[in-house]
């Protein structure tokens, strides 16, 4: 009998993504208040029977009982908390959905992340209840660049650290926030970024949810929030986020279909 | 794509040396999905005991299968000729589509005898943790399919699986194909035969609850 501690333990998982492994088995990618995000197996998964598959899907919040291995733990059996069904139902917040899962998943690696997991869980119960989407999804952006670290400066230019009247306010993506007039010929590649756009970006970042998903966001407003959020989240995460692409090309289109 | 020097897959134990080969076999079969290194050992060794015409037999059917197998220009699954079979086949009704992502998943449908339709196969699911958008899926052409298909498309069964990806899919494709003005379908969802009801995800059971019929 071994000492070195339970060889079965049980957690809330919420899963963020699956990928196929040998015979019938899965690797399921989930985060975990304590542990973070980890990879687990789950196997016979892709067996009809299996009594796994239904609890396993991305974004589903769910109870595990694992079994510590000696490479990555074995899911033994798994019990859906919520699938988040309405959002599973509505193709803008699946894509959503989709998205939040992608940037936890780039944003952290093996073993980190648990801070992640309650604002993660938060967002998702917020996106099934589809009110003010862009506060939901630019509150969550905010949140996970908060907590590893990349908190975007909104207020104070990134170079001198004066603080930038919103009017007259330059960014910079690679920068991570506003630059003043004064330092926007030291900074490279910096662009206008429109009042509203920074005083809503502003509000999401120190307000509390329930007071900045009072704002209304028009299309307009909400396209140009989009794109520097999925800049900002692009560029600190030092690779694609395709998901953005996608969420862009599906409002772009539903815009249109809706004149 | 060099199996030799995929590392031992036979591990420190390995008699034959990394590019033995036996190991590039036993490196071979590992590509292949589903195949772990035991099952992969277990393959190579069936082969090595196999008489030589039973390996060239699987050697020629490989090549033959990478060499004479095309994509049908009009439904995009895997064929010896386009359009294939069944596309060619007058019997089929023209009215119904049904869209599947992989190959495998129209021989399923065919085992079921009941539908008579035709396929469209899409080469994947959108998939953004893999990478996979829509411009890698064959949209385009399904797109361009029921446009130039003069009205006789009249219903289009979107046969995705029911997984994350596979219903992001599925609502993707509905928003393009109601722009033709097409009735959409989603395949039902339940209890699969055999399985337990206490057991079902929420889910599934939720919507078997929902789409429940009468007898």
């Amino acid at each position: 009998m071994s000492s070195r501690g339970p060889r079965v333990y049980s957690t809330r998982a919420i899963v963020l993504g699956q990928r196929e492994f040998v015979e019938a088995a899965k690797v399921i990618t989930i985060l975990t208040p304590d542990a973070g995000k980890q990879d687990s197996v789950a196997k016979g998964i892709l067996k009809p029977k299996s009594r796994l598959a239904g609890h396993l899907e991305p974004g589903t919040y769910c109870d595990l009982e694992l079994a510590v291995a000696r490479n990555l733990d074995i899911i033994r059996e798994a019990q859906t908390i919520s699938r988040f069904r309405s959002s599973q139902q509505n193709l803008m917040r699946l894509t959503t959905l989709v998205y939040v899962l992608e940037l936890v998943d780039k944003y952290t690696v093996d073993g980190t992340g648990s801070d992640l997991f309650e604002p993660l869980l938060m967002t998702l119960e917020r996106l099934d209840r589809g009110i003010n989407l862009s506060a939901v999804v630019h509150g969550f952006e905010l949140n996970i660049l908060e907590i590893t670290g990349f908190r975007p400066s909104l207020d104070q230019c990134i170079h001198c650290l004066s603080i930038v009247d919103s009017v007259q306010a330059n960014w910079s993506q690679d920068g991570g926030g506003i630059v003043c007039g004064s330092c926007v010929s030291v900074i490279p590649n910096t662009s206008l970024i429109e009042s509203r756009v920074l005083k809503v970006l502003r509000a999401y970042q120190s307000w509390p949810y329930e007071e900045s998903a009072r704002i209304a966001i028009d299309s307009s407003l909400e396209g140009q929030l989009s794109r520097v959020m999925h800049g900002l989240m692009k560029a600190f995460a030092e690779r694609d986020i395709k998901s953005a692409d996608l969420l862009e090309e599906i409002s772009w289109r539903t815009e249109s279909s809706n004149g | 794509m060099t199996f030799g020097n995929q590392g031992p897959i036979l591990g420190n134990t390995n008699p034959y040396g990394g590019s033995s080969p036996i190991n590039r076999l036993v490196s071979a079969f590992h590509m292949l999905p589903g195949i772990g290194p035991r099952s992969a050992q277990r393959l190579a060794y069936h082969v090595l005991r196999s008489p030589a015409s039973e390996a060239q037999e699987l050697a020629s059917a490989l090549l033959d299968v990478k060499e004479n197998i095309i994509l049908c220009e009009s439904c995009q699954n895997l064929a010896i000729k386009s359009p294939c079979n069944l596309c060619d086949d007058n019997g089929r009704s023209q009215d119904l589509l049904c869209v599947v992502e992989e190959p495998l998943d129209v021989v399923a449908i065919e085992r079921t005898g009941d539908f008579k339709g035709n396929y469209h196969v899409l080469h994947g699911v959108i998939a953004p943790r893999s990478g996979v958008g829509p411009e890698d899926l064959k949209i385009d052409e399904l797109m361009k399919r029921l446009r130039s298909s003069d009205d006789t498309v009249k219903e289009v069964i979107l046969a995705t699986n029911p997984s994350t990806e596979g219903e992001a899919t599925a609502l993707y494709l509905a928003q393009l194909i109601h722009s033709l003005d097409l009735k959409v379908t989603r395949l039902a969802r339940g209890l699969p035969t055999g399985s337990d009801v206490e057991y079902a995800d929420i889910d599934t059971l939720g919507r078997a609850l929902e789409f429940r019929h009468e007898i």
